[in-house]
């Protein structure tokens, strides 16, 4: 019998956050794109905690919008809790953070698959990717039936041999209720890519009902909350308080007294887990002192009466994990709903991919999300967003959009990954950012959404706002630049940290009459108070736009220049730095073996082939 | 990591006093960076110099206000050696002036050059080729490694090691600023205000001793250090005093007499040294003469040279001769007029001498002497540019954390406040050649209970 064929030019497998972004990002560019999902009704699921952004996360939120992605705007429609985290420090620290409603949030991605032209979403289990001559030319699903297409993006999330710990209870499955894929798992390593281990986790759910309100505190959020996309002008639907608990030293005495039987410690799972995300009973070992450890009470939607516990995340079993919540105070009652557990998953060491992330060893076939040893939903939602450019990019003959790490946390993250790899699951923080001051959340339309107009993914409704933003604050700068109030020139006023743009509008009129929007107001701001900071981040950035701008080709023959080192050639080889820049920042690579490079980029014809 | 667009310098010279000293100048504002010290005798000669010329003048040295002489070869375009405006400045070869000029051009603005940098720079210009090119810098690898490890061991007293210490201390203060920005939620009690200042300035006051101690150190970095070693009793001080040609070190027969150690500067056939007496070999429990073995210990790493003595009467001398290591090192058999019958075999690395008839002493020198030129050629300058570099990010590393002290003092924000102990941080593992960003997590990691 012959098999079913359908011809696209992107499939995108698995419709989690980073295949949902990914596949809008092919189709809006113009590829077919299918996008293929073991369940419908599972695209875009909250498998761990329900919410989106915090401090590092939400500026990659605003980077994903900034380039015309999904997720900030179906966080501003679903939300039910908006917060700004860091608020108290300077702007370059904030990071907005908002509650989903899970399902909510689920459905309007969905309509909004449904409804981009170009995209097909369609429930199908994957078996393999076909490959030949190193090149993808299809994807084989059960049935069997095979997408025809010139490029796959492989977004596998926890699901390649996936086992769940509860206890000494094994599971197969890379969420609760749901299976695993082995075959693709197989497919990979044929293909001669090398697979690896992680651990993630994930706290027990409870009945809100039986939850004791009273006895515990309040978390309300903000009295004004800030939107995640530039297209959203307000949030306008009404916020739901979390609550704020913690464990105590009856929580911690039992899981001392049970650790022998959480699989983490028994043995029975080997491979490393997130040091950021511990679960419960790592927290209680390693930090023996700490009398207690907070946990945050998240409502999992406006429809339901599940509550996630931020903080307890537990693979200890179902006994324990009873008898710990009702040592709890305002949880004494509570009735678990889903039980906590830990998951072991494959992914595939990310240095085997080129910072557009595509496969070295077969052209077409890029991963993007927890595939790549990285954790979170926004990290997995920007590398979709890349990947599924690049993929399509590469189809259109078109070079591919590569982030700088001066330009974005996207860039930043794609380059730790590429370069350096992971040793557990990798989550993004402020500190991994260099240029920090300049890669705020405010700002990351200005940084971003003109790239992705060039690119072709962002609409015109996006531009044409940022085009009028930046000529207001053209505008307002050279005001601010030339006039002066009580002889003092108006830019050296506003650098005052208690000096905001309305006190300078009373102080000129000329000013007032610029008429600023807040948004542009914000900017103007920002920029000349941080001016002196701003200023030396930027010049720092142009240094090393010197090495950055020794390109190294592709296929560079480092085994042909006598004079690297050994391990030089080695690491050089495998990661096949696009940059110079980029090689200094392999480890292990010297200023030295840097100089000798440079010297043979030269001259290319000089190398002892 | 390195630039090719800035202004650079290093001593072209070889370390050390000679009849002229060379420091090269290559980068788009040699002319402006020099206009700061440099006097010119026709003063318009060298604001319209458009071809290679050579301009003599005067030299105001920051430090002591005084002028030295000095000849300015300078090439203003592209046609230089490395391709981009350069200057060569002689003058007298002197350690100390030859290091108040460097320091005068870093103050400038000057960055010291990189061992290779020039070679690289010329290359990129086209004006030596690949094999040239590669056979400086092939070399540098290994060579620029152990040289920052001489020049850090030469700043001595330990500086390495504080330097650890210090950026252990950076990265926990690090640790806590970061910790205190990316996870704010998790309801920790992070660093306060007033210890946080506190320590910033201790901080940087370390570094600035550090830089002190580095300042005196380096003059006598330009002496090679000659060590003599031994069992007790084996007639070190004795040789000692027979060399330097005074009663410095107390000299008695009985066994451990050199507490402390002794240190005396002499030249030898025109190669400065400095001649160090060190205490015996013995194990011992007394804690005064433990710190005088121990500072012993530290001379002897340090050493240049080392001149293993043993008495030609001792029952070991047969053990000692086989156990021997002629690396950096001379076997002086003392007390050759004790044992007269003694025989032994021709060896460059082995001389007989007595304090007592002066036998040997004259050839010990020269062959001293001998050894050390051989070994100073080899050295060549890349020590003196290391130490520079060593002491040009210490100064940096200084401006960042009084920047830092002030933004602490101000209540500024902890995210600027880590920008200026990250660039401090960087600045140390320029000499130490450490990165941070896994440190710094793992610290976070370890230290704070991370995970809502």
């Amino acid at each position: 019998m012959n098999p079913f064929t359908y011809d696209f030019d992107v499939v995108v497998i698995g419709a989690g956050h980073a295949g949902c972004e990914a596949a809008l990002a092919a189709a809006r560019l113009g590829a077919k794109t299918a996008l293929l999902t073991m369940s419908c009704d599972m695209v875009a699921a909250m498998s761990c905690n329900p919410a989106i952004g915090g401090i590092a996360k939400g500026q990659i939120v605003r980077e994903i919008d900034a380039l015309g992605g999904e997720m900030g705007r179906v966080i501003d429609a679903t939300g039910i809790q908006f917060r700004m985290l860091n608020r108290t420090k300077g702007p370059a620290m904030h990071g907005p953070r908002a509650q989903a409603d899970k399902k909510a949030y689920q459905f309007e991605m969905k309509r909004r698959i449904e409804d981009q032209e170009n995209l097909t979403l369609r429930q199908e289990i994957v078996e393999r990717v076909e490959v030949t001559d190193r090149q993808v030319t299809g994807v084989w699903v059960r049935g069997p039936a095979l997408y025809r297409c010139r490029a796959a993006v492989l977004t596998t999330g926890t699901f390649l041999q996936a086992i769940m710990h509860t206890g000494e209870a094994k599971t197969a499955g890379g969420r609760a209720g749901e299976g695993t894929t082995n075959s693709l798992s197989q497919c990979l390593t044929d293909l001669g890519i090398e697979l690896a281990r992680f651990k993630t986790g994930t706290p027990c759910r409870l009945n809100g009902r039986t939850i004791d309100f009273n006895a515990v505190e309040l978390q309300p959020g903000d009295e004004e909350p800030q939107p995640f996309s530039f297209l959203t002008d307000k949030i306008k639907q009404p916020q739901v308080p979390c609550h704020l608990t913690k464990t105590n030293d009856k929580v911690h005495e039992l899981i001392r007294q049970n650790l022998h039987r959480a699989p983490m410690y028994s043995g029975q799972i080997q491979s490393r887990g997130p040091r950021y995300c511990p679960s419960i009973e790592d927290k209680v070992v390693r930090f023996a002192d700490q009398p207690s450890h907070q946990i945050f009470l998240e409502p999992e939607g406006r429809n339901t009466r599940e509550y996630y516990c931020n903080g307890i995340s537990t693979s200890l079993p179902r006994d324990v994990q009873e008898a710990m919540i009702h040592s709890i105070v305002g949880l004494e009652r509570a009735e678990i709903m889903r039980y906590g557990y830990a998951v072991e998953y494959d992914f595939a060491p990310p240095t085997q991919l080129t910072p557009a992330l595509e496969t070295k060893l077969v052209a077409g076939l890029y991963f993007a999300g927890q595939i790549n040893g990285t954790t979170g939903y926004e990290e997995a939602a920007g590398q979709g967003l890349m990947a599924g450019c690049n993929a399509a990019l590469k189809i259109a003959g078109k070079p591919p959009l590569i982030l700088e790490r001066s330009q974005a946390y996207l860039g930043v993250m794609i380059d730790d990954l590429v370069t350096k790899g992971v040793d557990e699951p990798y989550r993004m923080f402020t500190s991994r950012a260099e240029y920090r001051m300049l890669l705020r959340h405010d700002n990351a339309h200005r940084r971003l959404t003109p790239l992705g107009h060039a690119a072709g993914l962002v609409s015109a409704e996006r531009w044409d706002q940022l085009v009028r933003l930046e000529a207001e604050i053209e505008r307002a700068n050279v005001l601010l630049e030339t006039a002066r109030a009580g002889g003092i020139m108006l830019d050296q006023i506003l650098r005052r940290p208690e000096v905001a743009w309305e006190q300078i509008c009373e102080m000129s009129t000329a000013a007032a009459e610029l008429q600023l929007s807040p948004r542009a107001a914000e900017q103007v701001s920002i920029e000349t108070k941080y001016s002196g900071y701003l200023r030396r981040q930027t010049a720092q950035i142009q240094e090393m736009e010197q090495v950055q701008g020794v390109l190294i080709p592709e296929h560079f023959a480092y085994h042909a220049v006598p004079q690297l080192r050994a391990e030089a050639k080695e690491k050089l080889a495998r990661i096949r730095p696009r940059n110079l820049g980029q090689a200094a920042r392999i480890s292990g690579i010297t200023p030295a073996d840097l100089a000798i490079l440079m010297l043979y980029i030269k001259e290319p014809s000089r190398l002892a082939l | 990591m390195f630039l090719l667009n800035d202004t650079i310098a290093a001593l072209a010279s070889a370390a050390g006093p000679a009849g002229r000293g060379i420091i090269r100048c290559s980068g788009p504002d040699v002319v402006n960076r020099l206009d700061h010290r440099f006097v010119p005798r026709d003063a318009s000669a060298w604001s319209t110099c458009s071809i290679a010329s050579r301009h003599s003048g005067l030299w105001r040295l920051q430090s002591t206000g005084r002028q030295v002489p000095i000849d300015v070869y300078l090439w203003p375009n592209r046609r230089s050696y490395t391709g981009q405006p350069q200057a060569e400045l002689h003058t007298i070869g002197s350690p100390p002036i030859l290091e108040a000029i460097l320091g005068d051009l870093f103050e400038a603005g000057v960055r010291p050059a990189q061992a290779g940098e020039f070679t690289l720079r010329a290359f990129l210009a086209g004006r030596v080729d690949l094999l040239q090119a590669e056979a400086v810098l092939g070399v540098i690898d290994a060579a620029d490694h152990v040289e920052l490890q001489t020049a850090l061991a030469q700043l001595a007293g330990g500086i390495s090691h504080r330097l650890s210490e210090l950026r252990v201390e950076f990265l926990d203060l690090l640790a806590d600023l970061e910790a205190g920005l990316d996870f704010t939620e998790e309801g920790l009690e992070f660093v306060s205000r007033e210890v946080l200042v506190e320590r910033v300035i201790s901080a940087r006051d370390e570094l600035q001793k550090l830089l002190a101690s580095t300042e005196t150190r380096t003059r006598h970095a330009a002496r090679s250090r000659v060590v003599i070693a031994g069992p007790p009793n084996a007639g070190k001080s004795t040789l000692f005093n027979a060399l330097v040609g005074r009663s410095a070190a107390l000299v008695s027969p009985i066994a451990g007499t050199t507490r402390d150690y002794l240190t005396a500067e002499v030249d030898w056939h025109g190669v400065p040294l400095e001649l160090v007496d060190t205490a015996g070999l013995e194990e011992t429990s007394d804690a005064i003469l433990q710190v005088a073995l121990e500072l012993r210990a530290g001379q002897i790493k340090q050493a240049d040279l080392i001149l293993q003595c043993t008495a030609a009467d001792d029952v070991q001398l047969p053990k000692a001769m086989a156990n021997f290591d002629a690396q950096h090192a001379l076997h002086v058999i003392t007390k050759s007029d004790a044992a007269q019958t003694l025989d032994l075999a021709e060896n460059p690395s082995r001389i007989k001498i007595s304090a007592l008839t002066g036998e040997g002493l004259l050839s010990l020198k020269s062959r001293v002497a001998e050894l050390l030129s051989d070994e100073r050629d080899g050295e060549t300058h890349i020590l003196g540019s290391s130490a520079a570099r060593c002491r040009d990010s210490l100064e940096h590393a200084i401006a960042a954390l009084s920047r830092a002290a002030k933004l602490a003092e101000a209540d500024g924000g902890d995210e600027f406040l880590a920008t200026d102990v990250r660039e401090a941080l960087d600045e140390l593992g320029k000499i130490t050649g450490a990165f941070y960003t896994d440190d710094l997590l793992d610290r976070i990691f370890s230290k704070f209970c991370i995970g809502k």
